[in-house]
């Protein structure tokens, strides 16, 4: 069974031969992170060399086998003793292939860290709950390593909820897997340790655990930046989004009655999305909006250094609220003079405990600046430069560059995109000029055409 | 003030500095104008107002991404369904083509891509700027350019007008009354020269006036009345004839290119009037021709009796052809302006709108303020110096005060010739007053004299003022509020905004399916239409009584009634408007009545207004509500947990100040509540499917609330807890 | 001379439909004869009356408004007989007649108002079209003619 499971999966995983047996994993500590609307896993591996040639390629597989992943967000290797970053390339779905920054030569060791973010994988159990119920989610993993090589001691943990159920999912797993029992230790639920496990254990669990926020996702997300041509120390941003709440449905309508009773606006822990979170930092946002598509919403504040924004109802599960956020920002901020204009501008916006499908990053360069370079600290989709016209552009119109990401989360605020043009005072001359020159010409027709009429008379 | 001809004040013509005041005093009017009409998006935001204009809003929306073709051509079946609208053939194209064209030529001749909504927000007070300088140069013909400037900054102000042309109230009289002051304008002047060219003019204006509002069959009689009268008193002459046959002939031909008044100036009897005196001028033209040449002391006589003559036949002709049915007979809103209670017997859509409702005196007052005192005096003057314009607007005023006391909305029309007789009147005062030449050219200056003066300008000065004052709070109370949005104080004084309509309207847009039919009131056709971009059943057009009635039906009915009703629309939500928390009294509880009654119209066995009172003739809500009223669709709906709010008490509508009985809570059986706003005004009830089980829909409640009890069945299960 | 008759015609019709109101309470019973002979006398005064204004520019614009009218008549009749199927096509030609024959008159009150002014009254403000001179007067009747047929091709497609 176990052979034929492997043969499977040597099929499905093609030209690899992930079962060479050239690494062990002497340590695997797998944790997990369920705290947000998202899943948080880090994996610290200790491998060893047990081949008798130096190696500095390592498999890494994410650790699902029964595709109960929905999709994967960010995914980091780091050599934990000096905290550099491994290159990493994702050869397969899921399969990752490590480019360690040094052969390790055989029978030694290496501390190995991955990061890894997944969304879209939660699902709420019971699907439908009224709206005094607790909301529950089902998050389905892999209960052992589903890693390439064999592993000597493993453990695994879960953080970030506080009461769970475990739930035996009856699908393919790997035989002669050793029984692993919880245990709950200061706030985390831990399984294991366990000891030699062949490559690919495979034991699908469920654990359902209760968790009364709002499973916030962002469908789309489109952020303009809008760089002025002009000296003037102002950059204005807009951000549109598509949202949505993953939760649990009303299991009835919507009863305004029983929502006013519970007071569940008033409180963070209930699963209906009534509020986002910014938080600003050290941020100054200044001339906010917050519309819609009927107009403005004026359920907007700032509290405490948060900006607390509130949709127009409260989003159960399976509702959608679309809008747009903008505001202005001190543009010397991000924006660099070298030779040309460096912009150093945050990847996303802070909102708290959101996941994103679809990130549309787009930079209004002021109109005929030329595009030079853009550099991402993650990969994105797709690049694509072309023209908008908007508010007084004389030629093409603004220089548009749009950026699509996927799959990201909200704690990716904190990583900076760069993006370098050139944009001449020659070019905002010119400009001015061509503007005040229709401006003349139509005021100089006006007044022929004014001659022209008297002539006439 | 007075006749300098050559004067200069420090080297510069007199004249160039009056010109230059008058252009400063022009761009200060236009700039009161527009800023007064402000106050709703300072206080709220730049958005759409009322009903009407949603709709308006949403064609210019339809016209600026699509073709023009298109958008004549449009059909909609978003609305009325499952009928649908002939929408692009059964609307006034004027005010949508016009802010299109201002879209478009921002966009690609001044490279300013304005969103369209700020176009529509902003339309109205930049027209309104427009309308006081064309009321200016038509009250400059009546008098001269003194009273033309106070005319045009009473125009500028005056809260009759201002109700329909606030920013945001994208309304076809928006752009309206500037082009019935620009055509009155241009009439008078191609009047009084004969220009053929002004005439043309005129005509332009009231093609785009027809291609604006449905009043302009104000324009196309009071002109031909005008030309009437002044033939009657016998002032015809050669230029009355150019200007008047010239406007005419241009103007009813532009004005047949509008799909939606078609062939109706040739056969409607609301144009008839026009087309009798045309021919008439032409006889008269005739007659005065002969008469040039003959020399004939009975001409006048035979004039007269001549005019008798053609004007009986036409009048025959016009009712032979009514008759005959070659001509359209007047319609219902027209008969409604003569008798003011034809529209309650015959037609109750027409008069359950508020604003066709006759007009209570102290709205006059609150409308125009000082005017409406002025106004009797500029008339006065204007008979007094009874010139052929002058005939114009005492026919003017006479006509539109009468209208106006008929239907509160004509108001409108009112208030331009109010302004205009009120600056006459007030302007004459000021030549008189302020002439302080004689008082010190005098050998001894009389003090009796300065001092009556000096009164007589102080208390019209504070009389000026007064009215500036009152204008502005009229506007800033009264009028700029989106209706939409609702403003309130909390206790501390800061202001709370009551968003229940959009919350309720972007539910529906975001939450259901983009096909859902949503069934309301006509009232929040258009709203639903603009807002929640859902289909509707029945909106503020209301061209099909039929299908409102069968709304009204469907909510004045009991459950299974109404069912079968929502079933055959094809009803997946209904939306009603209750106001009882709040104290919101525009809600449909209050409107029910006019339900009850339009379905009455069309079924008159099944719906009887009396039902719905209680035994002592009340319209009650509270426990003494009838039988009918409490099994209504409409009650439940509005009612519905309604009393559990308060605790075990009874409920308490603040509305109508009834006690909602807590231990006769309606029972809801075939709909279920999807959506109510925050503060209750918007109510959203989804109509359940039919039973998959094949129960009936009563069977199935009841069912379901006896399972509810035992619901909680868990399943038992090793828990963990994390916090021990 | 078709242009005379024609008028004539005219002339006789407004002349009978006048011959009630000449004859008021006082003089009831007049002979037939006299009132037929003031006509014609009436007639025949403005005949000549017209015919000593005529003009080259005002017989040309007389043609042309006689040559409308009979278009018009012309239309109807097809209407009449044929039925009115493009409705507004017909609408559309008839009312350019109509529309050209007024402006035609309105054009013709104006010039001619000009040639009468120094024979009448000489005094400058009798002149009823005081603001228009013969050229602005043409001008206007261009525009005006322009923007008229201009509308009927529209109404017509």
């Amino acid at each position: 069974m176990f052979l034929i499971l492997l043969f499977i999966l040597n099929l499905c995983c093609g030209q690899l031969v992930l079962s060479d047996n050239k690494w062990i994993n002497q340590h695997y500590t797998r944790s997990i992170d369920l705290s947000k609307g998202f899943v948080k896993e880090i994996d610290i591996i200790d491998i060893k060399n047990i081949d008798n040639k130096p190696q500095d390629v390592y498999y890494f597989t994410i650790n699902d086998g029964f595709d109960s992943i929905g999709s994967i967000s960010l995914f980091q290797a780091i050599l934990n003793e000096n905290s550099i970053e491994v290159v990493s390339e994702e050869i397969e779905s899921k399969i990752y292939k490590i480019n360690l920054p040094f052969p390790i030569s055989p029978n030694s060791n290496v501390e190995l860290k991955f990061n890894y973010i997944y969304s879209n994988t939660l699902t709420p159990i019971p699907g439908k709950i009224s709206l005094d119920d607790t909301q529950q989610l089902l998050f389905k993993t892999n209960k052992f390593p589903f890693s390439p090589y064999e592993t000597n001691d493993y453990s695994l943990s879960f953080t970030g909820m506080t009461k769970g159920q475990e739930m035996e999912l009856h699908l393919n797993k790997t035989e002669n897997l050793p029984v692993l029992e919880p245990r709950v230790e200061s706030n985390t639920l831990k399984y294991g340790p366990a000891f030699d496990l062949p490559p690919f254990s495979l034991q699908p669990m469920g654990l359902m655990y209760d968790h009364n926020r709002p499973l916030t996702k962002a469908n789309n997300l489109y952020r303009s930046i809008w760089l002025p041509a002009s000296d003037i120390n102002k950059v204005s941003i807009e951000e549109y989004y598509e949202l949505t709440n993953q939760g649990a449905q009303l299991d009835k309508g919507f009863s305004r009655f029983d929502w006013m009773k519970g007071r569940y606006e008033s409180t963070r822990n209930h699963w209906a999305l009534s509020h986002l979170e910014i938080p600003l930092l050290n941020r100054n946002l200044e001339e906010h909006y917050f519309i819609d598509k009927v107009g403005m919403n004026s359920n907007s504040k700032f509290i405490q250094n948060h900006l607390l924004l509130q949709p127009r109802f409260p989003l159960f599960g399976g509702w959608n609220y679309n809008f747009t956020l903008g505001w202005n920002e001190e543009l010397s901020k991000f924006l660099h003079l070298n030779e040309d204009y460096i912009l150093k501008f945050p990847l996303l916006n802070s909102v708290r405990d959101v996941v994103y499908d679809n990130v549309y990053l787009e930079f209004y360069l002021p109109e005929s600046s030329e595009f030079k370079n853009f550099s991402s600290p993650i990969p994105y989709e797709s690049i694509s430069v072309d023209n908008e016209l908007s508010y007084l552009d004389v030629s093409k119109g603004h220089v548009k560059v749009t950026v699509h990401y996927k799959n990201l989360f909200d704690n990716l605020h904190k990583l900076d995109v760069y993006l370098t043009y050139k944009y001449s005072k020659t070019d905002f001359y010119l400009k001015i000029g061509k503007i005040s020159g229709f401006v003349f010409i139509g005021l100089i027709s006006y007044y022929l055409l004014g001659l022209v009429n008297l002539n006439i008379n | 003030m007075s006749n300098v001809n050559q004067l200069t004040i420090y080297g510069v013509d007199i004249q160039l500095i009056r010109t230059l005041l008058k252009i400063i005093i022009f761009i200060s009017i236009a700039g009161a104008a527009i800023s007064s009409r402000l106050f709703s998006v300072i206080r709220f935001e730049a958005i759409i107002h009322e009903f009407d204009p949603w709709f308006n809003f949403r064609a210019t929306k339809y016209l600026v991404t699509h073709s023009y073709y298109e958008f004549l051509n449009w059909f909609d079946d978003r609305t009325w369904y499952p009928l649908g609208r002939v929408t692009g053939g059964t609307l006034y194209p004027g005010l949508m083509v016009t802010s299109g064209a201002i879209w478009h030529i921002l966009k690609n001749y001044f490279k300013l891509p304005v969103d369209i909504r700020n176009i529509c927000v902003l339309l109205a007070p930049a027209f309104s700027g427009l309308t006081a300088i064309f009321t200016y140069f038509l009250t400059k013909e009546m008098k001269d350019s003194s009273a033309g400037l106070l005319a045009a900054i009473f125009m500028g102000i005056a809260p009759g007008y201002i109700s329909r042309s606030v920013a945001g109230s994208y309304d076809n009289e928006a752009i309206a009354i500037t082009l019935l002051m620009a055509t009155f304008y241009f009439w008078i002047k191609s009047m009084k020269i004969g220009s053929v060219f002004y005439a043309t003019i005129t005509a332009l204006c009231y093609f785009y006036m027809v291609s604006a509002w449905g009043g302009y069959v104000f324009i196309t009689n009071l002109i031909p009345l005008h030309v009437f009268v002044l033939l009657l008193m016998g002032r015809y002459n050669p230029k009355l004839y150019t200007a008047y046959t010239t406007w005419y002939a241009l103007g009813t031909l532009a004005s047949m290119q509008i799909p939606f008044v078609g062939f109706l100036p040739i056969r409607s009897n609301d144009h008839m009037a026009a087309l009798g005196v045309f021919g008439l001028l032409q006889l008269v033209a005739f007659g005065d021709y002969v008469k040039s040449k003959v020399p004939n002391k009975q001409f006048k006589s035979f004039l007269i009796v001549s005019v008798v003559f053609v004007f009986g036949s036409g009048i025959a002709a016009l009712f032979g052809l009514t008759a005959m049915g070659w001509i359209a007979p007047w319609t219902g809103r027209f008969y409604s302006l003569w008798d003011t209670n034809y529209a309650k017997i015959h037609i109750p859509i027409i008069a359950s709108v508020s604003e066709h409702q006759p007009t209570a005196w102290p709205a006059f007052f609150f409308d125009t303020s000082m005017l409406i005192w002025l106004f009797p005096a500029g008339i006065y003057l204007c008979f007094q110096d009874l010139k052929d314009e002058h005939v114009f607007v005492i026919i003017y005023s006479v006509l539109c005060s009468y209208f106006a006391g008929v239907m509160v909305r004509l108001m409108l029309t009112l208030t331009p010739v109010i302004c205009v007789s009120g600056a006459i009147a007030l302007s004459k005062l000021f030549d008189v007053y302020l002439n302080i030449k004689d008082a010190f050219h005098g050998d001894n200056i009389s003090i009796s004299k300065v001092i009556s003066k000096l009164t007589v300008l102080l208390s019209f000065g504070f009389y000026l003022f007064y009215f500036v004052l009152h204008c502005t709070w009229v506007t800033s109370n009264a009028y700029s509020s989106p209706s939409v949005v609702l403003a309130s104080r909390n206790p501390d004084g800061s202001q709370n905004l009551i968003d229940d309509y959009r919350e309720a309207y972007y539910w529906l847009r975001m939450n259901t399916p983009e096909d859902a039919k949503v069934m309301a009131w006509w009232d929040y056709g258009y709203q639903i239409g603009g807002m929640a971009d859902r289909t509707t059943l029945v909106d503020n057009n209301t061209w099909n009584n039929t299908h409102i009635a069968t709304v009204g039906k469907a909510m004045a009915s009991p459950e299974n009634v109404s069912y079968e009703i929502l079933k055959k629309h094809d009803v997946d939500y209904v939306l009603v408007i209750f106001g009882g928390l709040l104290g919101y009294s525009g809600d449909d509880i209050n409107k029910f009545l006019w339900m009850v009654r339009i379905a009455e119209g069309i079924w008159p066995d099944e719906i009887k207004e009396r039902d719905f009172f209680t035994d002592r003739g009340e319209y009650k809500m509270d426990k003494d509500a009838s039988e009918t009223m409490k099994n209504s669709l409409m009650y439940k709906l509005c009612y519905w947990r309604f009393s559990e709010l308060f605790g075990g008490r009874d409920g308490v509508d603040r509305v109508r100040n009834q006690q909602i009985p807590i231990n006769a809570v309606p029972e809801l059986n075939v709909v279920e509540e999807a959506f109510t706003s925050e503060n209750w005004i918007v109510r959203i009830y989804k109509v359940k499917d039919l039973d998959n089980v094949g129960r009936d829909l009563y069977d199935a409640t009841k069912f379901e609330n006896k399972k509810s009890g035992k619901r909680n069945r868990i399943v038992k299960r090793p828990k963990i807890d994390l916090r021990e | 001379m078709v242009k005379d008759k024609s008028i004539a015609i005219k002339k006789a019709a407004q002349a009978q439909s006048r011959a009630t109101p000449t004859t008021p309470a006082t003089t009831v019973v007049q002979p037939v004869s006299t009132t037929f002979h003031e006509l014609q006398s009436a007639i025949n005064t403005t005949f000549k009356d017209y015919f000593r204004n005529l003009t080259p520019r005002t017989k040309l614009i007389d043609l042309f408004l006689l040559f409308l009218v009979l278009l018009g008549v012309l239309q109807f009749i097809y209407v009449l007989l044929i039925g009115n199927f493009p409705f507004n096509a017909f609408l559309g030609g008839f009312i350019s007649c109509v529309g050209q024959f007024v402006l035609l008159v309105s054009l013709r009150l104006q010039i001619n108002d000009e040639t009468k002014e120094g024979q009448v009254e000489g005094e400058e403000d009798s002149k009823i079209f005081k603001f228009i001179s013969p050229e602005r007067s043409f001008g206007d009747f261009i525009f005006a003619s322009l923007i008229l047929h201009f509308i009927v091709i529209h109404f017509i497609n």
